[in-house]
C-alpha cells in the first residue's frame, strides 16, 4: 500500500496530475466521515474535504512517507476544520445580533437511507456532542480512525501525554452518553 | 491498587494506552473486584459501540458528479513551488530569528553606508552632536544613554547635549509585543556595540 502510495505521489510530483484521484480515492469517505463528525454539519464537512484535497495537492512535495500519506492527509483535514471553525466562530461574532440561519435537511439523510443508518449516524453524533472540540478530535483519530497515540499527536500537533489526558477525559463521557442512549448494551452489569 | 486508582486508570487500560506495567497492575485488581471489573467491560462495549456505529453510519459521500468536478479543480490548481515548499516548512522561531537576523544587518549596512556617504566625523565628534534629549526619553532609556553618555565621556560639560533636531547616533530599538520589554542598542561609527 505504501509502496504502491509512493510511487502515485511521485508520479503526481513529476507532473502526471491523473495520478492524484487514485492517490486519494481510498480517503475519500473516510475524509468525509471525518470531517463531518468534527463539524457535524454535511456540507461544512464536504466544503472542508475539498479544502484539505486542494491543499494536500498543493504541498503533495511536503509530505513525508515516513510519518504516511494518511496520517498527512488526516493532518490537513483538521487544519482545514478547525480553520473552518475558526471562521464561522468569526462570522458568529460579527453578526451576533441576528440569529444563526437555520440548518437545512442533512443531504447525508436521503430517504433511501435506511432508519437504522440514520440512527447509527445520530448515535455517535450524539455522544461525540458530550466532547469538547479537542477531545472529539483525539477521540475520533484515536478511537474511530484508530490511528495510534503517537500518530494521533503528531496529526494535532499535541504531546503524547496531551493525548492520553483528552483520551481519559473522552472516553469516560462516551460511555456516559451511550449508556444514557443504548442502557440495553449495558443491561445485566451491576 | 484501590478501586479509585484502578478506576482513573480504566479509560486508558480499555483503550490499550497504558505501560505494562500500569496495566499489570489494573489486570491484577480486576481479577479480585467484579465491581471495577464490571466498569471496564462497560468501557470496553461503550467504545465497541461507538466504533462500529461511526463505521456503519459513515454514509456520507460526494455524488460521482460532485467528485468529479472537484477532482478537476484540485488537478488545475497550481502546485507549490519546491523553494517555496522548503522556505515555509523552516520552524515558525527560526524563520522570525533569520527575518530579524536580516533586518538587523540590512539596518546596520544602510546606515554604514549613509554615515559614509554623507561624510560624518569621528566617533567622538559624532557623539558630541548626539542630540537625544534625556528628559523626554522614558526612564529605561534614560538610563541606557546615561550609560553611553558614561562610557563616551559625555557627563564632561564641554560635551553639551544639542536639541533634537541635530540627533545622529545611530540606535537600535527593539520591543517585544509579548512582554513590552525595550532594548536599546547604541552603535559607534564602525557599528561597533557601544558598552
Amino acid at each position: 500500500m505504501e509502496s504502491q502510495e509512493k510511487a502515485l505521489i511521485e508520479r503526481v510530483l513529476a507532473g502526471d496530475t491523473a495520478a492524484f484521484e487514485p492517490l486519494v480515492l481510498p480517503y475519500r469517505r473516510p475524509m468525509l466521515s471525518l470531517a463531518y463528525r468534527i463539524v457535524r454539519d454535511a456540507e461544512d464537512a464536504k466544503e472542508i474535504a475539498q479544502e484539505a484535497l486542494l491543499r494536500a495537492f498543493k504541498y503533495l512535495r511536503r509530505c513525508d512517507l515516513e510519518r504516511g500519506f494518511r496520517n498527512w492527509l488526516y493532518q490537513i483535514l483538521v487544519n482545514a476544520a478547525r480553520d473552518h471553525r475558526r471562521r464561522r466562530a468569526l462570522e458568529a461574532s460579527w453578526r451576533s445580533d441576528v440569529s444563526p440561519p437555520e440548518r437545512g435537511p442533512d443531504p447525508g439523510a436521503g430517504p433511501e437511507e435506511s432508519h437504522a443508518l440514520r440512527s447509527l449516524r445520530a448515535e455517535i453524533l450524539t455522544c461525540l456532542d458530550s466532547l469538547s472540540a479537542k477531545e472529539r478530535e483525539v477521540f475520533l483519530l484515536r478511537d474511530i480512525e484508530e490511528l495510534s497515540v503517537e500518530e494521533t499527536a503528531r496529526v494535532l500537533g499535541l504531546s503524547q501525554i496531551s493525548v492520553r489526558v483528552h483520551l481519559s477525559r473522552a472516553r469516560p463521557k462516551i460511555k456516559a452518553r451511550m449508556k444514557e442512549i443504548r442502557p440495553h448494551l449495558f443491561e445485566g452489569r451491576p | 491498587m484501590n478501586c479509585r486508582k484502578t478506576n482513573e486508570r480504566l479509560p486508558l487500560f480499555a483503550g490499550g494506552e497504558l505501560g505494562r506495567r500500569k496495566a499489570r497492575a489494573v489486570r491484577l485488581h480486576l481479577d479480585a473486584c467484579p465491581a471495577c471489573r464490571a466498569e471496564a467491560a462497560d468501557f470496553r462495549a461503550a467504545l465497541d459501540r461507538a466504533r462500529s456505529s461511526a463505521a456503519e453510519g459513515a454514509a456520507l459521500d460526494w455524488t460521482e458528479g460532485e467528485w468529479r468536478r472537484m477532482m478537476d479543480r484540485v488537478v488545475a490548481s497550481p502546485p507549490a513551488s519546491k523553494t517555496a515548499s522548503r522556505a515555509f516548512s523552516l520552524k515558525p522561531a527560526l524563520s522570525t530569528a533569520a527575518a530579524f537576523g536580516l533586518v538587523v544587518l540590512g539596518t546596520q549596512y544602510a546606515l554604514h553606508h549613509l554615515l559614509r556617504t554623507s561624510g560624518v566625523p569621528s566617533s567622538s565628534a559624532r557623539l558630541e552632536t548626539a542630540a537625544i534629549r534625556p528628559d523626554s526619553l522614558p526612564a529605561f532609556d534614560r538610563a541606557s544613554l546615561a550609560a553611553v553618555e558614561r562610557v563616551a565621556g559625555l557627563e564632561d560639560p564641554k560635551f553639551p547635549v544639542l536639541p533634537a533636531a541635530e540627533q545622529d547616533m545611530p540606535a537600535l530599538t527593539v520591543i517585544s509585543p509579548e512582554t513590552g520589554l525595550k532594548i536599546v542598542w547604541f552603535f559607534n561609527e564602525n557599528f561597533d556595540l557601544e558598552e
